[in-house]
Parts: C-alpha cells; structure tokens; sequence
C-alpha cells in the first residue's frame, strides 16, 4: 500500500512576475508530522492553499492522498487555516452545524468537538464578540468534524493564550500515536522542534532543506540553529 | 457535495429571526413611505404607477442586496471554507445565484404585501382598475436582472464597495450615453440599466434594448463565473 500522502512534483506559483513558489517538489508520508517553515513570504501559506485547492499553481502537479483534485478527498482532510473563516453573526453551535452540514456529519459531532476544545458553554454568544483564542479553538474544532486522517495546520497556536496552545500541542501529540499524518506551519521553532518528526525550510519559494527532525538534530544545536544556519 | 447541500447550508443561513426582521423592515422602509408619501401628495393614484416606484426603489435594495450577500462571504472567508470543505467552484456560485433568486423573490412578495395593506388602509383613495399582473411580472423580472447584476458585480470584485462603485460607475456611463444618443440615437440602446427600469412602460423597449441586455447580462454573468472559477482565494 502506498504510504505517500502528498506529493508535488516541481510545483510552481507566480503572482504576475512575483514568484511565490518555485519548483517545489516534497514527499510526505503516511503517520509523520511534518513542519513547514520559513521567513514571512516564504511561500509556506501558499504551498497549503494550493494543496487545499484555493489556489491554482502556475506550473507542476501534485497529489494529496492519492487524489490530484483535493476536493474529493474532503472527508480525510481537516484544516486549521491561519485566519478563523466563520459566518461573524452567528453563534460557534451553528457555525459548526453549518459546517457539519457541508460535511455530512451529525449534529451530536458538533456537541462533542465544543466540548472538547471548550466553546460548550458559549450559548448564543456571536462568532464576532469571540476573542482570536476562541476564534481559534472553534477553527480546530472545525477542523477535527470528520475525524480526518490528514491534518493540515497554518499557525495553529498563533493568538492562542498558554492553556490554548498545549491544548493545540497535546493534540497533535495524539494525533502522532493514532497515526494521523500533520502538516504544521509555524514560526515556533521550539514547537515544531518538540512535535514534528520532519521540517521543511523554505526560503523566497523554494525549499532549501527537507530533513527528519532526528537528523537536523543530529548536526545541530537545535532547529532554531538548523534554521538560522540554513536560511541566513 | 451536492448542490442540495449547498442551498440546505445557505437556507439554514437565512433562517433566523433576526435577519428576518431586518430585511422586513429594510423593505418597507425603502417601499412603504415613498408609496406612501406619493400618496399623500396625489391620492388619485393607480396601482400601475405605484408598482412603477416600487420598481425604482427596490433597486437600489436588491442591487445592494445582492452585492452584500456575494462579498460577505469573501469578507469573511467562508467560500474559502466551502471550497477546502469540497464545494465545487461552480455548485458554489450556483448556489448564490440561486439565494438571490430567494431574496429578489422575497422582496417582491414582502412589497405587494406591502402595496395590498397600504391600499387597505387608504381604501378609495387608490384608484384600483384591475389587478396590475403585468406589472408585477415586470417588476420581478427587473429585479432578477438587477439581483444577477449585483451578484456578478459582487463575485467578480469580491469587495463590496468595489461593486457598488462599479454600479455607479455602469449608471454613470449611461448618463453619457443618453446624450450622447441626441446626436447618435443608436446609443440609447447602449443602457441596459435603463432598459431594465423601463420593463414596466414596454412602450419605450425596442427588440435592440433587448438584445443588448441580454448579451450585457450574459457577459457579466460569463465573466464573473469564468473569474470565480479560476479565482485564488
């Protein structure tokens, strides 16, 4: 069985002459935890939105499990997207039943996730009187609907307060042991140091070191090292 | 995802008292006092001509409408959303067009509503002949039209004050037109919003206002599905 969960082959983004992306080829496996880092403009959300399908690439091809249209494999994809898209007046239950509609998920799902990322006792409060932490924890909640087996995170912990950001940690710690596979962009280095089994560095579109963590740790002092060393 | 599902999720959207009670109020105040105030001043008045300022009025509310119910959604993120959900791009736009239907629809009915309880109230001041059908079909088809305008305005700008600049701006240039057509009358035709307010006076369309609006209605409405379906978003 094909343990492949993406794959992109020399893909490429240009805005008019602006490259985004160039000639970016990776593979990530099936159960790995896979950090994408790099300076602001890098091209890191623009690598995840064209996996998602929100953007078109200029040049070059890619799969995401299995599948080269993205929207067919909705169901085994979940998405923490870097800003918090919900319908602003109304509350996180109903944003997340609209959600859980688009899905085909149950509404005892959506009562569930609520509870577990702490937005159960919200009520009818609106999705714009929401703090970014709560905007935030109700993205994950989206997020985890279908049970995905690939999760694909931007900034997952960016705005969230101490209790918010090991809730985030704890649970891509077991997504790890249920064998999930993760994309995580961030900027904590220390983060993705201590949950990623692999890190991408990506520098004006173009990755410049594709390592297992283990490896990167090998030679260096630690990833912020290993980053420094390779993009400056 | 089907497109069921899309317009189970948008009705699920609308379904709520709060916005119910504010697009009733937004109608009538837009339609109840002008009628009302025309009224006052001529009470010798047919329900053909108030039907006519209906037309005018509920214009802007549609067009506005529209552009407002399109962009929110690039405002808020939420076609992202759909489209990483596995909405299709084009299930997606459909959808919208369809609740705009829903909504031009509703106002039309919100405004006879309207029209019939201010006629009770004024009893014989308002002068009824016959029930205007006529009219009133003219009057939804022209809110159609300028339900899809204000949609493709909205889908291909993706900002609402950009839509509604360009409105001002289609509504300008066929200012220009207008005089332009006393010495070129073939330019009058060149006025598809014009056109389209004129569907309750048939008097004064010709079959080249037709043509022209339907090929300026199915190029906007072309060109803002082609950029919606290629669109980064």
């Amino acid at each position: 069985m094909d343990s492949t969960v993406i794959k992109t082959e020399r893909l490429s983004k240009f805005y008019g002459s602006e490259k985004a992306l160039d000639n970016v080829s990776i593979e990530i496996n099936k159960g790995e935890i896979i950090g994408i880092v790099g300076p602001n403009g890098s091209g890191k959300s623009t690598l995840i939105n064209i996996l998602l399908g929100l953007r078109k690439p200029s040049s070059g091809n890619f799969t995401i499990l299995g599948s080269t249209s993205p929207d067919t494999i909705q169901h085994q994809l979940g998405v923490v997207m870097d800003r918090p898209c919900f319908y602003f007046r109304v509350s996180a239950k109903a944003n997340l039943t609209i959600s859980a509609k688009t899905k085909g998920v149950g509404e005892e799902r959506v009562d569930e996730l609520l509870k577990l990322v702490g937005l159960d006792q919200t009520g009818a409060k609106r999705f714009q009187d929401f703090s970014y932490g709560m905007r935030k924890r109700l993205e994950i909640a989206d997020a985890l609907l279908t049970n995905p087996e690939l999760i694909i995170m931007d900034e997952p912990t960016n705005g969230l307060d101490p209790q918010g950001i090991i809730f985030v940690r704890n649970l891509i710690r077991r997504f790890k042991d249920e064998g999930k596979t993760v994309i995580l962009a961030s900027h904590y280095m220390e983060e993705l140091e201590k949950l990623c089994t692999g890190i991408i560095f990506l520098k004006d579109g173009e990755v410049v070191l594709q390592d297992s963590t283990e490896n990167l740790l090998r030679d260096h002092f630690s990833i912020e090292q290993a980053f420094a060393t390779t993009i400056y | 995802m089907t497109l069921r599902q899309h317009l189970d999720i948008e009705f699920y959207k609308l379904n709520r008292p709060d916005y119910f009670i504010f697009f009733t109020v937004l109608v009538i105040s837009l339609v109840a006092f002008p009628i009302y105030g025309m009224i006052k001043l001529s009470p010798l008045f047919t329900l053909n001509e108030l039907f006519s300022i209906v037309n005018q009025v509920g214009t802007l509310a549609v067009v506005y409408g529209a552009i407002v119910a399109i962009t929110r959604e690039f405002t808020n993120g939420t076609n992202r959303k759909r489209i990483v959900n596995g909405y299709s791009r084009t299930d997606l736009f459909i959808s919208k067009l369809i609740i705009v239907f829903y909504y031009v629809s509703t106002v039309v009915v919100l405004t006879a509503f309207t029209l019939l309880v201010l006629v009770a109230f004024k009893g014989s001041e308002v002068f009824i002949n016959s029930f205007p059908r006529q009219k009133l079909m003219a009057v939804l088809g022209a809110i159609i039209c300028y339900g899809l305008i204000g949609a493709s305005l909205g889908a291909v700008t993706t900002k609402a004050h950009r839509a509604i600049l360009i409105f001002w701006g289609i509504g300008f240039l066929e200012m220009i037109l207008d005089i332009l057509s006393l010495t070129h009358p073939f330019a009058q035709f060149f006025r598809p919003l014009v056109s389209i307010g004129n569907f309750t006076s048939p008097e004064h369309l010709y079959t080249w206002h037709y043509i022209i609006l339907g090929l300026f209605l199915a190029g906007l409405l072309g060109g803002s599905f082609l950029k919606f379906k290629r669109a980064d978003f």
